[in-house]
């Protein structure tokens, strides 16, 4: 094999692996979405474990999700509670307070649905996460 | 072989006393050398007739080829790793198979990025590096005698021949396991071509450096 077919061979190969991989990932801008979703699913579940902070059977939900709100219900004066804000979009999440033991905390997803495909290997019994609404919805007890 | 050797230092002696290569052959053998260890002592001077004895064109070692060679070797190890794994990854997103767990259509995507940056920097630098070695080799044959030259190149070879039997024992395995898809198959087929076509050009190079010399 002489050098030159060595290199063109060697070019185009992977020039064809470029263009194919460049393809099926997507473009920049998509994956800087996709990085997007993925961080407002970790922090949203990273909430709905932060609710899951008390033991005790009186503990009733907040009514909004502050610092002082989350201290209040676990309980703990120094608790550096999960952001609550979408790092995007600068808004709140939103939480609703369903009952004293029921919520949803909800964002806004470019593609929920992948998100929770990617998540699926990892479900949890107190929460779960519904795509079509971008929402975790959970019980505390 | 090394100017100091003892049986190196004898055949030069003997060639300039004027014997003859047969007959240093036969009294070498007679003295309980082999016929290779003979030959290899003889080859260390060239077979033109003129006195004192002319030494072959030895290997040499030099900064500078350690450090082209190191950079070219190096380029091609990593362009031959990340087009593999390119490949892989493109492959895991095309042909999802159901016993993937969900990390691996993310880790796929990660790894198509890092194989596409790695790519773009260095198979440009390992070409360029292959056309200025080549360049040099043609300006001066003397270039081709670097000994880091002769290393790496055995070194390739035994990588890419190590991952192609690495492949075959992983085909053999996979089937006994039930595991043969279409993606594994392609998959295999990556590693096997890319080892191949390093494993012959590199041969192939080998060759030719023997034959010139």
């Amino acid at each position: 094999m002489s050098t030159r077919a060595f290199m063109i061979a060697a070019v185009g190969a992977t020039l064809l692996a470029v263009i194919a991989g460049a393809y099926v990932v997507g473009s920049p801008s998509e994956a800087r979405r996709r990085t997007f979703d993925d961080r407002r699913y970790q922090e949203l579940a990273m909430l709905a474990g932060t609710l899951l902070c008390t033991s005790d059977k009186t503990t009733v939900l907040p009514v909004a999700l502050t610092t002082e709100s989350l201290r209040s219900y676990c309980g703990a004066r120094n608790l550096q509670p999960p952001a609550f804000l979408d790092d995007e979009t600068g808004e709140p999440y939103k939480y609703t307070r369903k009952s004293e033991e029921d919520y949803s905390i909800c964002a806004k997803f470019h593609d929920a649905h992948r998100v929770a495909r990617l998540s699926s290997s990892s479900p949890n019994t107190r929460w779960a996460f519904e795509p079509a609404s971008g929402c975790i919805t959970g019980r505390i007890r | 072989m090394d100017a100091k050797d003892p049986l190196v230092q004898f055949v030069r002696e003997a060639l300039l006393a004027g014997k003859s290569r047969a007959e240093i052959q036969s009294v070498l053998q007679a003295s309980g050398w082999s016929s290779k260890e003979a030959d290899s002592a003889l080859a260390a001077y060239s077979d033109v007739p003129f006195i004192p004895p002319v030494p072959r064109p030895r290997l040499r070692l030099t900064a500078r080829d350690a450090f082209v060679y190191l950079l070219l070797f190096t380029a091609l190890g990593i362009s031959a790793w990340q087009l593999i794994w390119l490949i892989f990854s493109i492959l895991n997103l095309v042909l999802p198979d159901p016993v993937d767990y969900a990390y691996v259509e993310r880790q796929s995507a990660d790894q198509i990025r890092w194989g596409i940056a790695s790519l773009v920097v260095s198979v440009p630098a390992f070409v360029a590096m292959t056309l200025y070695t080549d360049r040099k080799i043609a300006q001066d044959a003397g270039h081709q005698r670097s000994l880091v030259r002769n290393w790496l190149t055995y070194l390739a070879l035994f990588v890419s021949a190590l991952s192609f039997l690495g492949v075959a024992v992983y085909v053999i395995y996979s089937f006994l396991k039930g595991e043969i898809t279409l993606r594994f198959i392609l998959k295999a087929a990556t590693v096997a071509l890319v080892s191949a076509g390093i494993f012959v050009f590199y041969l192939r190079g080998l060759e030719d450096f023997r034959d010139e010399h």
